[in-house]
């Protein structure tokens, strides 16, 4: 299989209120192959204003990725991504549900409004942080997204 | 008294041979009988009629009634007055009662006689008359009374309320209790009919039952419905009723019982919002308690990681700590979560062979089973209704606690067997592990109780009691037999609804 072209600069926006797994993952970005950006925005609002380029956002960088957190104060993550999917141009990002949940119903309503996967947080950090190395290896070194 | 019985049969008139079988049977009876000619002279008196006047039947014949049947009070004697009326010709009276007094003297005996006439043909040849012991009658008839005032007193002073209600709807009777739970006097209630004081959202119920009992379908019919209250309120009952027929079997009325149970609803509602909340509680607790403590292990692993070369053995020593206790703590977490979950998050149950959660059990056992060498044999697993998560979370905890608590010098041997009994399945695990003392059966099954320390046989004391919910919730029992040295079986019951609805016996 030829390689695929890496990107020179990916940029991944991680929508998540806890500044802890905001900061784990960058930790884990941080040893990555792939040159990335980072994101964190802490609610779903927010979320929406950088993906729209509201004001406050007009510089804001199309992500190749969006991190989602499910259960965050003011909009939560269930809402964005249905916002993002109604969405013509904002709908081909693919997002990575990220949350500490691992309840059935969260697991089908995410994948009903077309999530690209749901990973539930592990536990353990040593896990977490290869789950985040995994994410950015499967969907910047094996997938192909569009450009 | 079997030599005086010829002479007594041939007393009966003209014993001219055809008459014995009846003289026989007369004399069998219990009722006195007496035939006496045109003039009131005794012509036959049968043994009873014997007993009751003191007279031989040989000595009586020729007698005057009114001598044998010796008066006790003066005149007017309504018996000779209806004799006389019979010879006189007039037609059969009513019974009429005298009272006897016994030849030999003793107490007067009261008496029922009928006297009808003796004709052959046109002929009037004299009066018959039977007489019987009226203090049979009144004890018969006492008895009845008692019984009916009993069942009077049964219904009219119970403590619940009971109506009796007639086949068009209409409250026939009904007692003190049911007008006093629905606040109306009986005679309010006797004029209304069921459907008025019926909460419209349960007259369909009502109608059910009443056309079932009608039909036939059913011979007593349970319910709970709301009757309206004379203040407008509803009062929940549970009601029983049953339809009384006569003997053609023509529905004569309904009987019902009603039972006030607005407060043990109200309680029992209370208490359903209680758990439910509880649950809730449990679970938003345990899903916000992890949040943190992620992040103290987390960190305090990281921290381990990037700086753990600079720090000192005391230093390593304290982190190590730190992580062993947020870890377990997440064990709890997750463990309390899934406790909470058993109710809360149940699916529901539908017919599963046992044979497929086992399998996901052992499947999630695979690596502790290869390392410990454990063997696990299971025969005849038979289909339930159930929650398949749930019942591998079963065979999960108990396969895995047999490996835990398994003997230092033997591999482990699990046995998975079923027995039926009762309309149940009985599931037994059976291992050769270390054992548990007798008095520690029921402690096994609380919540957080471990009798074991953390460094001997880690666990967060949830593992049975959360095999006590799952098997609760699908309406079980499980209990534990051992002894230590000699091995664990755990028992686990299981209604058998499969083949019951199939109306199957296995």
């Amino acid at each position: 299989m030829a390689p695929l072209p890496i990107p020179e600069v990916v940029s991944i926006l991680l929508v998540d209120d806890s500044l802890g797994d905001a900061r784990l993952a960058r930790e884990a970005l941080r040893e990555s192959k792939v040159d990335n950006a980072m994101y964190h925005l802490t609610d779903g609002a927010q979320a929406l204003a950088f993906l729209r380029r509201e004001p406050g956002y007009e510089e804001a960088t199309r992500p190749d990725l969006i991190l989602l957190d499910l259960n965050m104060p003011r909009m939560d993550g269930r809402e964005v991504l249905a916002e993002l999917k109604r969405d013509a141009d904002l709908r081909r990002i693919p997002v990575v549900i990220l949350t500490c949940s691992d309840d059935e119903h969260d697991i089908r309503l995410s994948y009903d409004l077309q999530a690209n996967c749901f990973i539930t947080k592990p536990i353990d950090m040593n896990q977490f942080i290869k789950v985040v190395s995994s994410i950015e290896d499967f969907w910047f070194s094996i997938v192909r997204l569009p450009k | 008294m079997e030599t005086r019985s010829p002479r007594q049969s041939a007393a009966l008139v003209n014993a001219d041979g055809a008459c014995r079988p009846w003289s026989a049977m007369l004399d069998a009876i219990d009722e006195a009988v007496v035939a006496v000619d045109r003039g009131g002279r005794v012509v036959a008196l049968n043994r009873a009629g014997a007993r009751l006047t003191g007279w031989a039947a040989d000595e009586a014949l020729g007698a005057p009634l009114a001598e044998v049947f010796a008066r006790a009070a003066d005149p007017p004697d309504p018996l000779l007055d209806a004799v006389a009326a019979a010879l006189g010709g007039a037609p059969d009276a009513a019974p009429v009662d005298a009272e006897v007094r016994a030849r030999q003297g003793g107490e007067p005996h009261g008496v029922r006689c009928r006297v009808v006439a003796w004709r052959e043909g046109d002929a009037l040849l004299g009066a018959l008359v039977t007489a019987v012991s009226r203090e049979r009658e009144l004890v018969a008839d006492r008895n009845a009374h008692r019984v009916e005032e009993r069942f009077r007193s049964f219904f009219d002073d119970a403590p619940i309320g009971k109506s009796m209600t007639g086949p068009d709807g209409r409250l026939l009777r009904v007692n003190d209790a049911f007008g006093a739970m629905l606040g109306r006097s009986r005679e309010e209630m006797e004029r209304i009919s069921y459907a008025d004081i019926t909460h419209p959202e349960d007259l369909e119920q009502s109608l059910t039952c009443v056309t079932d009992l009608l039909a036939g379908r059913a011979d007593h019919w349970v319910m709970e419905k709301r009757y309206r209250h004379a203040d407008g309120r509803y009062v929940w009952a549970r009601v029983t009723t049953a339809i009384e027929r006569d003997a053609d079997g023509a529905p004569l009325y309904f009987l019902t019982h009603a039972q006030d149970i607005s407060e043990l609803r109200a309680q029992r509602e209370a208490l359903v919002e209680s758990n439910r909340e509880l649950e809730q509680f449990a679970y938003v607790a345990s899903h916000d308690l992890q949040e943190p403590l992620r992040m103290v292990a987390s960190f305090t692993q990281l921290l381990a990681k990037r700086y753990g070369d600079a720090l000192d053995e005391d230093a390593r020593d304290y982190i190590r700590f730190a992580v062993d206790g947020a870890n377990r703590m997440q064990r709890l977490i997750q463990d309390l979560l899934s406790y909470a979950r058993v109710g809360s998050r149940g699916r529901e149950l539908t017919p599963i062979s046992l044979s497929g959660p086992l399998a996901d059990a052992l499947v999630a056992l695979q690596t502790v089973i290869r390392e410990t060498g454990a063997m696990i044999v299971q025969r005849d697993l038979p289909v339930v209704r159930g929650d398949r998560g749930q019942l591998m979370q079963l065979f999960q905890n108990l396969i895995g606690n047999a490996i835990k608590f398994r003997r230092a010098d033997e591999p482990p041997r699990i046995a998975v067997s079923t027995t039926h009994a009762n309309g149940e399945w009985v599931i037994a695990v059976r291992d050769n592990g270390i054992g548990i003392e007798a008095r520690y059966f029921e402690r096994v099954f609380t919540i957080f109780q471990r009798l074991h320390a953390q460094h001997e046989y880690p666990g967060t004391g949830i593992g049975l009691p959360l095999c006590k919910r799952i098997v609760n919730r699908h309406g079980g029992r499980i209990w534990l037999e051992s002894e230590p040295g000699a091995g664990t079986t755990f028992y686990f019951t299981l209604p058998d609804t499969v083949s019951a609805a199939d109306g199957e016996d296995k």
